[in-house]
């Protein structure tokens, strides 16, 4: 597992999530807090692949810690699961 | 937080034109009527066009009365959740509690016990023991019972197990009558607690809340319109502008509902009345007795079928979003340009959003995080075909549960095999295109990055509607291949 500093988790997952947006014809200004998925602006396709990249950057299990898309939702709400230590393999 | 409009979050590859017309103007971006309707005049002038919308509905046979419960419901202040409870109490005590009262009927002359029973009080019984066990299990989630960590699936597999109870022998008679009435007042509601049970496991709140949302007072199939409690919270109005905007989008769905309703007249008159063309159910029922029309006939039904069943979809689902908007939850469309899809799971995302939602929720995230969590493309593949395959068929066999009371289990089961077929390629299909597809770059030209994909995915669906059409508890699997094969030109 890499430890990464919430506000490098932060540029990270924006970085990652504003080209995803882009791929999908959606520029429109993105900020920690909008919603992704509830909004419709990303699908279930992006959240496996973000659920892949967290599990293979951060060593997070998500059927370890119960999986609730809602904590993907945000830039905001990832860079606290990321950070928590409850999100962190034993 | 904000909410972004829909149709940004469904943009698809290739380069979007936007047109500068607009047959329903966009209403919620003017300042002056957002501003206009947080005062007592402008809601005054709301109250009256969503009246006016409610009669023009009417006149075409579309409920639109909850619209009026709705703007209630906005204006209630701290009153609000209270109201809600009550508008979706009141419409369900209108709608019977949604039990299948034909069917309890008949299950009571067919087990005897017609005279002995007062289906006046089973019915009022019955959604009081049902309703006081979902106040039950939301104040118990989140004490660690396993049960409750696995919610979705400890519920299906307690309603099945219920089921197959009601085929034992020693459940004949009264037992038998009994137990199914509880089944059929716990069925309409199975998917709202799956969801109550979530949210109740993630965030404390009252039972009740829970609750007022089961069927809400706007509208739902069995398929959860705005899923569960915190799900709408998240797309609740919170500010006076932010419910102005909300009812303007509700307005502006509702005046797009409304032309598109008419639209479906217009189509079905002009191609069942005028051109006489039969329905697609007709023309199968015509080629299995003996009698098939032209192949261009069988053809045209087929895809007159598939335009009025999206047009019919959007339609159901645009008045009950229309009317969660008036009420300030800005809910996503239901139905949005499913026609624009150039992926099958695009399409499936596009033309029934909450019960994609609904099998991704349930199915797909618990299987994906769960199976096969080395391999990336199997784990992604079987995580869909749970959802797509599984899950549906599933959903589809809890819903049509009275088959099972009528049937048999072993009939009802059957009954499902062209469904299942239905389902299978469904599965694989979107199976193979989720893990084929990657957000492509918007350099593909239109005809190749749009049209041909648009009509590819809509070629498909069109297709396999020929497995999952209305009569499928009454026709074989192979009956409806050989439709297909006829159709295809491979039979005569």
């Amino acid at each position: 597992m890499t430890t990464t500093a919430a506000p490098e988790v932060r540029s990270q997952m924006r970085r990652y999530i504003a080209q995803r947006l882009l791929m999908k014809g959606d520029s429109a200004p993105l900020g920690d807090d909008d919603l992704l998925f509830t909004s419709g602006r990303l699908d279930s396709l992006d959240a496996v692949e973000l659920i892949m990249s967290i599990e293979t950057d951060h060593g997070i299990n998500f059927s370890d810690i119960g999986f609730d898309l809602t904590r993907l939702d945000s830039i905001s709400a990832i860079a606290a699961l990321v950070g928590q230590p409850s999100a962190e393999p034993a | 937080m904000s909410v972004e409009s829909q149709s940004c979050g469904y943009a698809a590859a290739g380069p979007l034109v936007k047109p500068s017309w607009r047959l329903i103007p966009q209403i919620d971006q003017d300042p002056r009527l957002v501003a206009g309707l947080q005062d007592i005049g402008g809601r005054v002038v709301l109250c009256c066009a969503v009246g006016l919308f409610a009669v023009l509905f009417w006149q075409i046979n579309i409920d639109f009365s909850a619209a009026g419960l709705a703007l209630a419901c906005a204006y209630a202040g701290r009153y609000r959740r209270v109201l809600i409870l009550l508008a979706t109490l009141l419409l369900l005590y209108r709608s019977g509690f949604l039990i299948d009262r034909g069917f309890i009927e008949r299950l009571s002359i067919g087990e005897g016990v017609a005279g002995r029973i007062r289906p006046g009080l089973l019915e009022a019984v019955m959604p009081v023991v049902v309703f006081a066990l979902f106040a039950g299990l939301l104040a118990m989630q989140g004490t660690g019972i396993f049960v409750f960590r696995r919610p979705t699936l400890s519920l299906l597999l307690a309603f099945l197990a219920l089921v197959a109870m009601t085929q034992a022998t020693i459940m004949a008679g009264m037992p038998r009558v009994v137990l199914w009435s509880f089944l059929m007042t716990f069925q309409p509601y199975l998917w709202f607690l799956a969801y109550g049970l979530a949210d109740a496991g993630r965030k404390r709140s009252p039972a009740w809340w829970h609750l007022s949302v089961f069927h809400p007072f706007w509208g739902s199939s069995l398929t959860p319109f705005g899923k569960g409690l915190s799900y709408l919270d998240r797309f609740e109005a919170k500010t006076p502008e932010a419910l102005a905007v909300t009812q303007l989008k509700g307005v502006k769905l509702a005046a797009w509902t409304l032309v598109l309703a008419i639209v479906r007249i217009c189509l079905v008159d002009l191609v069942h009345g005028r051109l006489q063309l039969p329905a697609f159910d007709d023309n199968l029922l015509q080629y299995l007795a003996g009698h098939p029309g032209p192949r261009f006939v069988g053809w045209a039904s087929l895809v007159s079928f598939f335009v009025e069943d999206m047009l019919s979809m959007t339609v159901f689902g645009g008045v009950i979003i229309a009317t969660a908007r008036l009420a300030g939850f800005r809910l996503l469309r239901n139905t949005y340009r499913p026609l624009e899809s150039t992926t099958l799971a695009e399409f499936w995302n596009r033309y029934y959003f909450y019960y994609k939602e609904l099998l991704v929720d349930h199915f797909f995230y618990p299987t994906f995080v769960r199976c096969f969590r080395g391999h990336r493309r199997l784990r992604m593949f079987f995580a869909t075909f749970v959802a797509a395959c599984v899950g549906n068929l599933l959903f589809h066999f809890i819903r049509d549960i009275h088959f099972v009371g009528e049937m048999g289990v072993w009939r009802a089961v059957v009954g499902e095999q062209s469904h299942a077929f239905y389902t299978f390629v469904l599965a694989v299909s979107v199976g193979l295109s989720q893990m084929r597809s990657a957000p492509r770059p918007a350099s593909q030209g239109w005809l190749r990055g749009r049209l041909m994909p648009c009509l590819w995915v809509s070629s498909f669906f069109c297709l396999i509607h020929v497995f999952d059409a209305p009569l499928d508890r009454e026709h074989s699997l192979g009956q409806r291949a050989e439709f297909l094969f006829y159709l295809l030109g491979v039979t005569t």
